[in-house]
C-alpha cells in the first residue's frame, strides 16, 4: 500500500467515526416505531412533533439565551483584558493571565461545583439557576474570546496606531479607525466560540440548574436515564443544527475564514 | 529660524542609553539626515521627536513651540514608517484622507486634497486599491502622500527606502528629494545608507553611539569628516600614522605611479590583489611596516595598469590629504 492510499484510509476513517454517529443520529429520529432502530423502519416525523413541542423547546430557547448572552458578556470582558495582556505589562500580568486562561485547563465539573458551593456559600443560593449559569458560561468561555482576540491584535504591526497617532488621530480615534476594524473578524470569531462553548457545555451546567431553569445539555442527560428514544435523536440533531447555522451565517456576513490579519486584504 | 531643535535631548532605557543628550538644529524647508550603524539612536531620535515616547532628558522645538510634554497627535508632523504603516482596512485614498478626517476636514476640501496628494506622487489612478494589491514602490509613495497631505511643520521619513529593491531605491532617492525641494517642507530623514544621506540630504548629521559626531552638508561629511569614526562610516578611508598624526586620503584620491611623486604625500608599496569594477579599478597595496592602501582609479582608458606583485608608489597631492584630529573637538 502506497503512503498516499494509507492517508487517505486514515482520513476516511476520521471521517466515517466523525459524521457516523451523526448520520445514524438524524436516521433513527424518523423510526416508525419507539426503538432506536438503525437502519430506520418505516418513516414518521411523530418523534419531530414531539422534539418540537415546549417540554423541548423550552431548555432550546433558554440555552440559546444563556448562549448568546455568555458569548456577548465574555466578549465584552475579553476586550479590555485582551488588550491588557497583549499590549502591557503590569505588575500581576501573569496572574491575571492565569485566571483567564485557567478555566482552559479546568475540567469544567469543578468549575461547576466550585461556583455552586460559592453561591452556597455566599447565600446567594437563590441565584442558582439562570444567573448561576451565567456566571459560570462566562467564566468557561472567557478564554476562548480572550485568546482569538489577543492573537488578532498581535499580529497587527505595532506602527499602525503610531501612523494614526502621527496622523493627528487621539488613542480613542485610533482604537476606533484603526484597531477595531482590523481586530473585527477576531472578535466575532471570539464570541462564536464562546456561543458555541455554551451552549454544548453540559459538564458545568449540571451543578447549577434549577427546575425551569436547566439548558438543553442538562435535559438530554436527564432524559437518558429513562433510556433513548428516537425523540432524543430528533432534539440531538436540532442542536447540532443550530450551532452550525450561526457559525455559517457568522462565516458568510464577516469572513470568518480570513480571519487571521488581512489575509486576503480585506482586514 | 529653526523650525525643529533639539536641546540636549536623551533616551536611556534602564542603564543602556541610546540618545546620549544630543543638540541638533534643522532649519526650515531643510533636508537633514540623521545617519548612522543600525543602533546609534537615529531612530530613537526620529520617535522622540514624533513623541511615540518620553525622552529622559531635554527638549524639542517645533516651530519655536516646546512640544515634549504633548502627544504625537498635537505635534504637526507627518511620518513615513520603514514599512509603511498603511492601514490594510483602507484604500490608498482613505489612507490618505485619514489626517484630513481626524482633523475634521470638510468632505469637499478633503477630496481635493486626497486627489492633489495622490497626484502629487502619481498615484491618481491608484486610489481605490487597498495597500495590498499595491507594489512596494506604490505603498511607499501611498505612505508618502498620507503624510504630506496634512501639510505638516516637520515631516519625518524612518528609512523608508530599505525595503525596497535596489532599482527602485535609487529611483525614490531622487523624487523624494525632488519632492521635499519642491514643497519645502522641513524634513529628517533616518538612514544607515550613506549613499542616500549624500544624494538627498542639504545636511547630515552622523550618529555613533548615541551622539551626534559631525554636522556639515554631504561634502562637508565627506571631504572634511570631523572624526575617524565618520571617516570610515562614509566612504573609504585610507588611514597612514605620518609623524604623530593621522593622515587620511580616499581610494578615489590616491594615485600610482612607477616613478616617486615630486611632492606631495607618498609611500612605496606592493600591488596585491587588483579588483576590475567595471567603471574603475581597485588596487590593494601592501605598503612598508604592514600597512595597507586601497587606490581607487577610473576606467578611463588612459590610466596605466599595473600587474598584481607590480612595486609602485601610492601618492596623493596635499590637498587631498585631511588630517584626523587626534581627539573629539
Amino acid at each position: 500500500m502506497s503512503p498516499w492510499s494509507a492517508l487517505r484510509a486514515v482520513v476516511i476513517a476520521i471521517y466515517v467515526f466523525m459524521l457516523g454517529p451523526i448520520v445514524i443520529t438524524a436516521a433513527v429520529s424518523f423510526n416508525q416505531s419507539n426503538r432506536s432502530q438503525f437502519p430506520p423502519r418505516g418513516f414518521s416525523l411523530q418523534w419531530w412533533q414531539r422534539a418540537l413541542s415546549a417540554e423541548w423547546l423550552e431548555p432550546l430557547v433558554f440555552s440559546l439565551k444563556l448562549a448568546l448572552l455568555a458569548a456577548l458578556v465574555s466578549t465584552l470582558l475579553a476586550l479590555p483584558l485582551a488588550f491588557a495582556l497583549a499590549r502591557h505589562r503590569f505588575p500581576g500580568r501573569e496572574a491575571v493571565a492565569a485566571l483567564t486562561l485557567g478555566p482552559l485547563m479546568l475540567p469544567a465539573l469543578v468549575t461547576g461545583v466550585g461556583l455552586l458551593q460559592l453561591f452556597q456559600y455566599v447565600g446567594a443560593r437563590e441565584y442558582i439557576g439562570f444567573t448561576a449559569l451565567l456566571v459560570g458560561h462566562v467564566v468557561i468561555c472567557l478564554p476562548f474570546a480572550v485568546r482569538t482576540i489577543a492573537v488578532s491584535l498581535q499580529t497587527l504591526p505595532p506602527n499602525l496606531e503610531l501612523a494614526a497617532a502621527s496622523l493627528g488621530a487621539s488613542r480613542a480615534a485610533a482604537l476606533w479607525h484603526v484597531v477595531l476594524p482590523l481586530i473585527k473578524t477576531g472578535i466575532v470569531a471570539g464570541a462564536v466560540f464562546a456561543f458555541v462553548h455554551s451552549f454544548t457545555d453540559v459538564n458545568l451546567s449540571l451543578f447549577l440548574v434549577r427546575p425551569g431553569e436547566q439548558p438543553i445539555t442538562v435535559k438530554i442527560l436527564g432524559f437518558l436515564e429513562y433510556g433513548f428514544a428516537p425523540t432524543l435523536a430528533a432534539v440531538s440533531v436540532i442542536t447540532l443544527l443550530l450551532p452550525l447555522l450561526l457559525v455559517a451565517i457568522v462565516e458568510r456576513l464577516s469572513g470568518l475564514g480570513d480571519f487571521i490579519y488581512a489575509s486576503r486584504g480585506r482586514g | 529660524m529653526a523650525e525643529l531643535r533639539l536641546e540636549k535631548l536623551a533616551k536611556r532605557y534602564g542603564d543602556t542609553v541610546a540618545v546620549a543628550g544630543i543638540d541638533l538644529s534643522v532649519r526650515e524647508g531643510e533636508f537633514m539626515t540623521l545617519l548612522g550603524p543600525s543602533g546609534c539612536g537615529k531612530t530613537t531620535t526620529l520617535g522622540l521627536i514624533a513623541g511615540f515616547f518620553p525622552p529622559s532628558a531635554g527638549s524639542i522645538f517645533i516651530a519655536g513651540k516646546p512640544v515634549v510634554d504633548l502627544p504625537p497627535f498635537r505635534r504637526d508632523i507627518g511620518v513615513v514608517f520603514q514599512d509603511y504603516a498603511l492601514f490594510p482596512h483602507l484604500t490608498a485614498a482613505e489612507n490618505v484622507a485619514f489626517g484630513l478626517r481626524m482633523r475634521k476636514a470638510p468632505a469637499s476640501e478633503m477630496a481635493a486634497r486626497v486627489r492633489e496628494a495622490l497626484d502629487l506622487v502619481q498615484l491618481g489612478h491608484l486610489g481605490e486599491r487597498r495597500p495590498l494589491e499595491l507594489s512596494g514602490g506604490q505603498r511607499q509613495r501611498v505612505a508618502l502622500a498620507r503624510a504630506l497631505v496634512i501639510r505638516p511643520t516637520v515631516l519625518l521619513l524612518d528609512e523608508p527606502l530599505s525595503n525596497l529593491d535596489l532599482k527602485l531605491r535609487e529611483e525614490m532617492r531622487v523624487e523624494i528629494a525632488g519632492l521635499q525641494r519642491r514643497l519645502g517642507i522641513t524634513t529628517v530623514f533616518v538612514t544607515h545608507d550613506q549613499g542616500e544621506a549624500l544624494v538627498m540630504s542639504d545636511r547630515i548629521a552622523v550618529m555613533n553611539a548615541g551622539r551626534i559626531e559631525q554636522v556639515g552638508t554631504p561634502s562637508d561629511i565627506y571631504e572634511r569628516p570631523a572624526t575617524r569614526f565618520v571617516a570610515e562610516f562614509i566612504g573609504r578611508m585610507n588611514f597612514f600614522a605620518d609623524a604623530g598624526r593621522t593622515v587620511a586620503i580616499r581610494p578615489e584620491r590616491a594615485c600610482l605611479s612607477m616613478q616617486a611623486p615630486a611632492d606631495g604625500f607618498s609611500r612605496r608599496g606592493t600591488v596585491k590583489q587588483v579588483l576590475y569594477l567595471g567603471g574603475a579599478l581597485e588596487y590593494r597595496l601592501e605598503l612598508g611596516d604592514g600597512e595597507r592602501a586601497v587606490v581607487e582609479v577610473p576606467n578611463d582608458g588612459a590610466a596605466p595598469r599595473y600587474a598584481e606583485g607590480a612595486a609602485v608608489w601610492f601618492s596623493a597631492a596635499r590637498e587631498s590629504c585631511y588630517e584626523i584630529p587626534a581627539r573629539r573637538p
